[in-house]
């Protein structure tokens, strides 16, 4: 009943945590492999889940944050450099990353946003979870959550308007 | 709705356009995904404190039990070996029950003087002390002392009996029966090596005397006379058990606790040992604990460090 359970769950959050983790990473190619993993670990644990703490998706959008942070952290010591280098390199392919049918100006805007502010707008825009549980899954209180997604957003308009006018 | 809910309207724009091209996950992810879905689930295997815990807890008790088990002894009283030879003194009270006197060193076939103290708190200190003296000549005994005071039925009366020794048990169940034990204390003495020494002598002097003459002869037959009369009268004493019965209408000034039995011992010496395991614990604790604050200190910093490295890798000030 749990593998069947799994399965479901799988396929009904694959797009929410793929575009989370597309939304953190700013990388495809990266972004799809992190998902694997994230399901990879979810079957493993899938035994520990418990739905009185949260709901499917929520779940696993921690378990995906944790292993992007992962990923974030093992590139940076292989890097030895503290950028967003993720960031920069799926600016520097200068493709479509983001979604499909997204203007040129809110792409180029959203690429321009930091990992951390992209995580925010994805959680609590793409993936559609409440403050509440957009907060508990990035570790922090709901006002800080929606005053980090304000001013996200408030940035990303600031920069296609700022495209736009260009 | 909790305000936390809510996006601004002003952005109602930007995110309906968001929302309508949000990303979806290409075939080949979906499909990597199935395949892990249908993957039989794996049980993960994770380190709990309570499986070393449990069993450790579960080891110091049983071990505890089995100690208590082992060192409570048998059914018997514990008996005391005084540093006289040959002696063994049993001391024991135990008001509910005379046949828990035990029959520590039961005369046996060995020629053993038998001698009991009981000391009993009565009602009526007449009437004990006639049905004792009662019980005694029933079993085939006699009365050898009697200090009898007061004579109204309150005080204190001493008998000292003499029991058959072979019916010595039966006796102390039945004065045992006659009130409430205060005290209680067995000393038996072996004497069969004295009888052996002295018959190994009389047997020699026997052989002897056939071959000597005058005073040699006189002599030889006055320490066999003697030799035989010492070993009458040692087997006669061995023969009768000596009980000296203390009767008293008074309340005793401590009462004797009883003694406890095979469960109570084991069960004491089990929280004896539990005890002993707890102030390990506590010592291997107090010592251990400037390690383990220092071990939580680490692991907060660890942890805090984490966090930062984590807010600067998301790009966050």
């Amino acid at each position: 009943m749990a593998e069947t359970n799994f399965a479901s769950v799988a396929e009904e959050h694959l797009d929410a945590v793929y575009a989370f983790l597309l939304y953190l990473t700013g990388d495809r190619t990266v972004a799809e492999d992190l998902t694997g993993e994230t399901f990879e670990r979810a079957l493993v644990r899938w035994r520990r889940f418990d739905p009185r703490r949260g709901t499917p998706k929520t779940w696993l959008c921690q378990l995906a944050r944790s292993a992007a942070l992962d990923h974030f952290r093992s590139e940076s010591r292989r890097r030895r450099r503290e950028d967003t280098y993720a960031f920069l390199d799926a600016r520097s392919g200068g493709t479509e990353v983001f979604g499909n049918g997204l203007s040129p100006e809110l792409e180029v805007a959203l690429q321009s946003l930091s990992p951390g502010e992209r995580e925010v707008i994805a959680l609590r825009v793409i993936c559609d979870l409440d403050g509440e549980t957009a907060a508990r899954v990035l570790g922090i209180s709901p006002t800080a959550c929606s005053t980090r997604l304000s001013r996200a957003l408030q940035k990303l308009e600031e920069k296609v308007r700022d495209d736009v006018l260009a | 709705m909790s305000s936390h809910n809510v996006i601004d309207e002003q952005f109602d724009e930007l995110v309906r356009e968001l929302r309508a091209a949000s990303p979806e996950a290409p075939p080949a992810l979906r499909e990597r995904v199935r395949e892990i879905a249908a993957r039989p689930p794996v049980q993960e295997r994770r380190f709990r404190l309570t499986w070393v815990l449990a069993p450790a807890a579960a080891a110091a008790v049983a071990g505890a039990v089995v100690i208590g088990i082992v060192s409570s002894g048998g059914e018997r009283p514990e008996q005391v070996a005084t540093p006289e030879a040959g002696r063994t003194t049993l001391k024991q009270a135990d008001t509910a029950s005379a046949g828990a006197f035990g029959d520590p060193v039961a005369p046996g076939k060995r020629a053993q003087l038998y001698m009991a103290d009981i000391t009993l708190r009565v009602r009526d200190l007449s009437a004990k002390t006639q049905e004792a003296l009662r019980i005694t000549r029933g079993l085939g005994g006699y009365l050898r002392v009697v200090d009898y005071g007061e004579g109204t039925g309150r005080g204190n009366a001493n008998l000292v009996l003499r029991v058959p020794i072979e019916r010595v048990q039966q006796a102390i169940v039945r004065f045992s029966q006659l009130g409430t034990i205060l005290d209680q204390q067995v000393k038996v003495r072996d004497v069969q090596p004295q009888l052996d020494k002295r018959f190994r002598r009389i047997a020699e002097l026997r052989r002897t005397i056939p071959t000597l003459a005058g005073d040699a002869l006189a002599a030889a037959q006055a320490e066999l006379e003697a030799l035989q009369t010492a070993q009458a009268r040692e087997r006669r004493q061995a023969s009768f058990a000596t009980v000296s019965l203390n009767l008293t209408t008074k309340e005793a000034d401590t009462a004797v606790p009883a003694a406890p039995g095979r469960i109570e011992r084991a069960l004491e010496r089990a929280g004896d040992v539990l005890t002993a395991e707890l102030v390990a614990v506590v010592y291997a604790v107090v010592v251990a604990a400037p390690f383990i604050l220092l071990g939580i200190a680490l692991i907060a910093f660890a942890r805090a460090q984490r966090r930062r490295t984590d807010r600067r890798l998301l790009g966050q000030p």
